[in-house]
């Protein structure tokens, strides 16, 4: 009898703290677990008993990373709650921050994080030694997306200025405009990175994968639509938690997601563009084509590339609503609260992000749900690593852990996102 | 702001509300307040990648941080790069970002160094949530203050520029 155990105790190049492990007996697949040991943060439970207002600051702390879904999704179930809808140039701003926030992650990203495994580079400082002009120009991207998150947030971590009805103050013109070289430079510097990565080698390894994402009838889905599959989704928002359920696993301390009636789900870049590739404009289009990419992705080694779609997406997007910015005249619409339960939901650079919440005439918010797409993808993450191991046990287990770390980094895990939750049963017989 | 200013830099690295985590922005802020004139200051609340942006041009760079390398809260360390190498384990690590010695590592590697980067770390002795430095680390975060205002008003005094 064999046995053999690749155990990944931290987890390097994510973001929080997460550990691997895989169990081979006899030459037959085992076990798979991508343990999440983050310590629990309740932030659903430390939201309750405060104001409706509160919310969008106090959920931006759940990330670094991506604290603008945090903070749109509980804006926009507010509004949802209080029959407020914000339009115009309001509706503009958010969405132009969500490009930012876009940028500055998918770039640090593939880039720094996940460019090195394709490479055969243990990090991206060794990475640097022989693709300078590489890291030298993600640096420059990125930053170009924290630029979009200070001008628009004030800061770009955890950023202060967005609220419940929009923004606490809105950017002059001149501001908003002086981003516009930059973004010129960045298109064009993606199309480059794309083209780049193109090159990487590519496992061959397509999954059939429900893929959930928004859409919307007159855009690429970021702060707004309906929840829809390629297994036959569509439903309102408000319809989430009768779609897709969670559960506890004893490894994790994020809840695992499943769709009621079938099995796990896939949501971020890939189920965005696989779902959404009509509404990409016509250069993210030929850019993809041109990348070898189809209309829809099922590779998910590939979303290196289709992050990189989404950037140059978010930089044409960026450009588009920098040119037609005009300031509005208030900075937010009026909120009133009222006793009712909101939903809202946005496409985190990793896949929608779910918020409910109810709240009682007087604006105190009474229940909250929270759901990340780290959360989300952990049960996928976990079967796309059985189904990467099972035909490949004859490689070395230093190739196949570097596969599975590959393999894990694929969906680029939020795991301090993931972490609001922890069942605790105390045994007191 | 004069021509002159922008050859020196001064950055403060931390989050002011995870204790002593906030020493380098504490320092920073202190030397603005004592009269800081028209230095460029900056804070970054991760430091990470974002220096090498950060400090892009500028020819002298003061950066601040805490540390952690075990020694006595308040101590203070000084590091002149690239004269001498930044050793790993004395700046503070995180999951989210690369460390000070990586960043440094980094900057050699693609050419964006500055040519003289000075670094001073406050030894931290707690970084439990909440603002306010820790009585040890505050004394020396002060005297550091002091320190280094007088250091960065000599060099710029022998430069021939004025803060």
């Amino acid at each position: 009898m064999s046995e053999r155990t690749i155990k990944v105790d931290y987890l390097a190049r994510v973001e929080g703290e997460g550990a691997m492990y895989v169990k081979i007996k006899d030459n037959k697949l085992e076990d798979v677990k991508l343990k999440i040991f983050e310590p629990p943060r309740f932030f659903e439970a430390f939201l309750r008993g405060r104001d409706f207002r509160e919310a969008p600051d106090i959920t931006a702390r759940i990330c670094g990373i991506c604290p603008i879904a945090y903070e749109l999704g509980a804006s926009c179930a507010m509004e949802d709650a209080c029959g407020v809808t914000v339009g115009g140039q309001l509706r503009e701003l958010r969405r132009l921050i969500y490009c930012g926030e876009w940028i500055e992650s998918h770039i640090l990203h593939m880039a720094m994080l996940h460019a090195p495994d394709f490479l055969g580079y243990q990090d991206a400082i060794r990475m640097a030694k022989d693709h300078p002009g590489v890291v030298r120009d993600a640096l420059r991207l990125k930053k170009i997306g924290n630029d979009i998150m200070v001008i628009l947030g004030g800061r770009e971590i955890h950023p202060i200025n967005l609220c419940v009805g929009g923004f606490y103050k809105v950017p002059k013109k001149r501001e908003v405009r002086a981003l516009m070289p930059d973004l010129e430079w960045g298109r064009e510097a993606t199309i480059s990175l794309i083209k780049l990565i193109k090159t990487f080698p590519m496992p061959d390894f397509k999954q059939d994968y429900e893929f959930v994402a928004m859409r919307h009838p007159k855009e690429y889905a970021i702060i707004e639509g309906r929840l829809v599959s390629n297994k036959g989704m569509d439903i309102p928002i408000r319809d989430y938690d009768k779609t897709l359920v969670e559960s506890q696993v004893p490894h994790s301390t994020a809840l695992h997601t499943r769709v009621v009636g079938r099995d796990t789900c896939h949501v971020g870049p890939l189920a965005r563009y696989s779902l959404n590739f009509d509404q990409l404009t016509p250069l993210c289009r030929q850019t993809a084509r041109e990348a070898g990419l189809g209309p829809a992705c099922f590779n998910p080694f590939q979303s290196i590339l289709v992050r990189g779609i989404e950037v140059l997406y978010s930089f044409e997007e960026a450009i588009r609503i920098v040119g037609q910015y005009e300031e509005p005249d208030a900075p937010r619409v009026e909120v009133n609260p009222r006793a009712a339960t909101g939903y809202g939901c946005t496409e985190a650079p990793r896949g929608i992000c779910y918020h409910r919440y109810t709240i009682d005439e007087g604006g105190v918010i009474r229940d909250v749900k929270i759901v990340s797409p780290t959360a989300v993808n952990q049960p996928t993450i976990e079967r796309d690593l059985r189904r990467f191991v099972e035909p490949n046990l004859g490689m070395t287990d230093e190739k196949l852990q570097w596969h599975c770390e590959q393999a894990i980094r694929n969906y680029d895990p939020c795991i301090s996102c993931s972490c609001h939750f922890l069942k605790l049963t105390v045994d007191r017989s | 702001m004069s021509e002159e200013n922008h050859h020196v830099l001064l950055v403060g690295i931390g989050n002011e509300f995870r204790g002593d985590d906030g020493a380098g922005c504490y320092v920073v802020g202190k030397i603005m307040s004592r009269g800081g004139g028209r230095l460029v200051t900056k804070i970054l609340a991760r430091g990470g990648t974002d220096l090498i942006e950060c400090w892009r041009g500028y020819e002298t760079v003061y950066v601040v941080d805490a540390a952690s390398s075990g020694q006595e809260p308040g101590t203070v360390h000084r590091f002149e790069v690239p004269a001498q190498s930044l050793p790993k384990g004395v700046f503070c690590t995180s999951t989210h970002a690369l460390s000070l010695a990586d960043v440094i590592h980094l900057a050699q590697t693609l050419d964006e160094l500055p040519p003289k980067v000075i670094v001073y770390g406050i030894e931290a002795g707690s970084f439990e949530h909440g603002s306010g430095l820790t009585e040890k680390v505050k004394a020396g975060a002060d005297k550091l203050a002091e320190e280094l205002s007088g250091e960065i008003n000599s060099f710029l005094e022998r430069e021939g520029r004025h803060a």
